[in-house]
């Protein structure tokens, strides 16, 4: 009951933490968002003393160090979350080959340009990028230096086995790979991508 | 350890459970058929490499020498889709040779496995390893061909205190996240020998380099990169034990042996950001080892409790209009660090282990696999602790704080 007790405590705790973090790193802009901006802050100090009051019969030490513990465990989880809003918008589309082909819907580069396809059975991601012609172009996100999987950076994409980079045309900008990615036909029909993987 | 893991756990379900509200555009579709066309590269076995070679004048000494610095052999194997090998053979200063060879040498050679390692694709996003290989920790440990850093020798934080091409034997889980910019990392492998620790190479010699190397003690590395637009941001960390004796002769020397005995601790961050042209790294490193006076009493060391590291560079490529692969680079990098930032009780402090380096230079890559290198390297210590000094002036020349470098050097990978 006691460790149950202190975690639900301690993830109340940790909110109240989130946002007494956030309203200091966002200070309110007019007298009265100033005026609520206080009152947020008040509640939450309120909460936390609340809590520290219920528990004051509890080992003190043990308590500080239990609730410090998780309230950075669940701050740094809460914290990942809100980073994913924060950070571009990635689609990775889980799809499967039907005749050496795959099939995207186009629709889905109204929010980004670009979209990361992830063949069913393939250990390597496609990246499909929507030029500004309008035009599609498909890479296959395998170094060709050593065949490692690449992950996206902000202007192309690297592997992390030795360093090689490539640009989002998907040439190379830094070895030790020398050969530019594979990339895949892409047409259009009928609203969808049809990107063709057939070896030529 | 235990916190390691209660962390990791701890902090993903904690992702997970939050990030159930946020839904990206992923679509799933599924069709009754699968395909047999994998699409990859048909290549089984792959021999690749990287080496380097260079010039230096050290003002001080009046003294030049050149060497061929490094020349490693990469073999790669791909057994199927799934398993593959990798291998990294190292020669440096060009030439091993045993006492009764006619080739001369300066005995500063030697060869050796870089990394060697088995690798297990998972999915496309996630795979294990296991074997010898250098952990995540660090800009250059992971990423250290010549054409991967700016300048002909490799920042000095990470040599004198993150090791360079730190490689241990282990088992690793590397990833990356769906929905985030995210790879992360996390591995298991052989700690840190102590008792060959040396006062002046930070913690270098205590590398077990895959070579007959204790696994009494064990070490935990985990990482986090995060790519958001033109930056990567990565968090790093090292726990491991560094006694590798049996516990009978840890207590008779006063040590705590065991996995996580005698522990030292390591934590790092860095910051890379390039965008029209520009190009910047900012590191800082910092290592504990709270148990060092304990050592000291066993080996008659001199140990230090805590070492710190520091640098940030800025670089520019002045042909990154021409949005060719040739790229020219003038660089600057600043440089600070103290392998014996806290003292344990019995340590002396060497105020020569505090150095300041700024180093400015130029690297051409007429392709992106050649460098040419040139730089200046300007260092600054503190001054000798007379305490330390064995053979005082006049016997020996006099110690000074400062001193200059010039280094031209080549590099190369394939």
């Amino acid at each position: 009951m006691y460790p149950v007790a202190l975690l639900l405590l301690s993830i109340v705790a940790s909110h109240s933490c989130t946002v007494t973090i956030l309203l200091n790193f966002f200070p309110p802009q007019s007298h009265l968002d100033r005026k609520k901006h206080k009152e947020k802050l008040r509640a939450t100090l309120s909460l936390r003393v609340f809590v520290a009051k219920i528990l004051f019969n509890m080992q003190r030490r043990q308590f500080l160090k239990s609730s410090c513990n998780f309230c950075l465990l669940a701050g740094s989880g809460v914290l990942l979350a809100e980073l994913a809003s924060c950070s571009p918008a990635y689609a990775v589309i889980k799809t499967e080959v039907v005749n050496n082909q795959i099939q995207i819907p186009v629709a889905g580069f109204a929010q980004s340009s670009l979209q990361f396809v992830r063949p069913k059975g393939w250990y390597y991601d496609i990246a499909v990028q929507k030029k500004d012609n309008d035009n599609y172009e498909a890479l296959l996100l395998q170094c060709t230096h050593q065949s490692n999987q690449l992950t996206p950076n902000g202007h192309g994409y690297t592997c992390n086995l030795h360093g090689s980079q490539f640009n989002n045309d998907g040439a190379v900008t830094k070895g030790p790979a020398e050969k530019s990615l594979k990339k895949y036909p892409v047409a259009i029909e009928h609203e969808n991508l049809i990107i063709n993987l057939k070896q030529s | 350890m235990k916190k390691f893991s209660c962390f990791f756990l701890t902090a993903f379900i904690a992702y997970s459970a939050s990030a159930q509200q946020y839904q990206t555009g992923a679509q799933k579709l599924i069709t009754n058929e699968d395909s047999l066309n994998r699409g990859t590269n048909n290549s089984s076995t792959v021999i690749s490499g990287y080496g380097s070679a260079f010039y230096q004048r050290n003002f001080n000494q009046h003294q030049s020498f050149v060497t061929v610095d490094r020349a490693v052999l990469f073999v790669g194997h791909k057994f199927n889709e799934k398993i593959s090998l990798f291998t990294e053979l190292e020669v440096e200063h060009a030439i091993v040779a045993g006492t009764n060879s006619d080739e001369h040498t300066s005995g500063q050679g030697d060869v050796a496995m870089e990394q060697a390692f088995l690798k297990f694709n998972l999915n496309s996003h996630q795979y294990i390893i296991a074997g010898l290989f250098t952990p995540r920790i660090g800009i250059t440990n992971e990423n250290h061909l010549p054409v991967n850093f700016n300048g002909v020798e490799r920042p000095m934080v990470e040599q004198l205190i993150i090791p360079t091409t730190w490689r241990e034997i282990g088992v690793g889980f590397y990833g990356s996240l769906d929905r985030l910019p995210v790879n992360y990392s996390i591995a298991i492998v052989n700690g840190l020998n102590s008792a060959n620790f040396q006062h002046d190479t930070g913690i270098g010699e205590g590398e077990g380099l895959g070579s007959d190397a204790s696994a009494n003690n064990l070490a935990v590395t985990a990482s986090v990169q995060y790519h958001l637009t033109d930056i990567k941001f990565q968090v790093s960390g090292y726990a491991g034990g560094t006694v590798g004796l049996s516990p009978r002769s840890s207590d008779s020397l006063g040590l705590n042996s065991g996995a996580f005995g005698t522990p030292l601790y390591l934590g790092e961050a860095d910051l890379q950001y390039a965008k029209n042209g520009i190009g910047i790294k900012v590191l800082g490193t910092y290592i504990s080892y709270p148990e060092a006076a304990k050592l000291n009493a066993a080996y008659a060391k001199n140990t230090p409790t805590g070492m710190y590291g520091a640098y940030a560079e800025l670089g520019f490529d002045w042909l990154y209009k021409k949005h060719a692969t040739e790229q020219f680079i003038t660089f600057a990098r600043a440089e600070m660090l103290d392998m014996n930032s806290s003292l344990a009780s019995n340590g002396i402090y060497d105020g020569t282990q505090k150095q300041t380096h700024i180093i400015a230079g130029i690297n051409y890559l007429p392709i992106p696999n050649i460098t040419i290198k040139a730089d200046v390297r300007l260092l600054h210590t503190g001054p000798q602790n007379p305490a330390l000094v064995i053979n005082p002036p006049p016997n020996a020349l006099p110690y000074k704080q400062n001193d200059q470098f010039l280094n031209i050097g080549i590099g190369y990978s394939f």
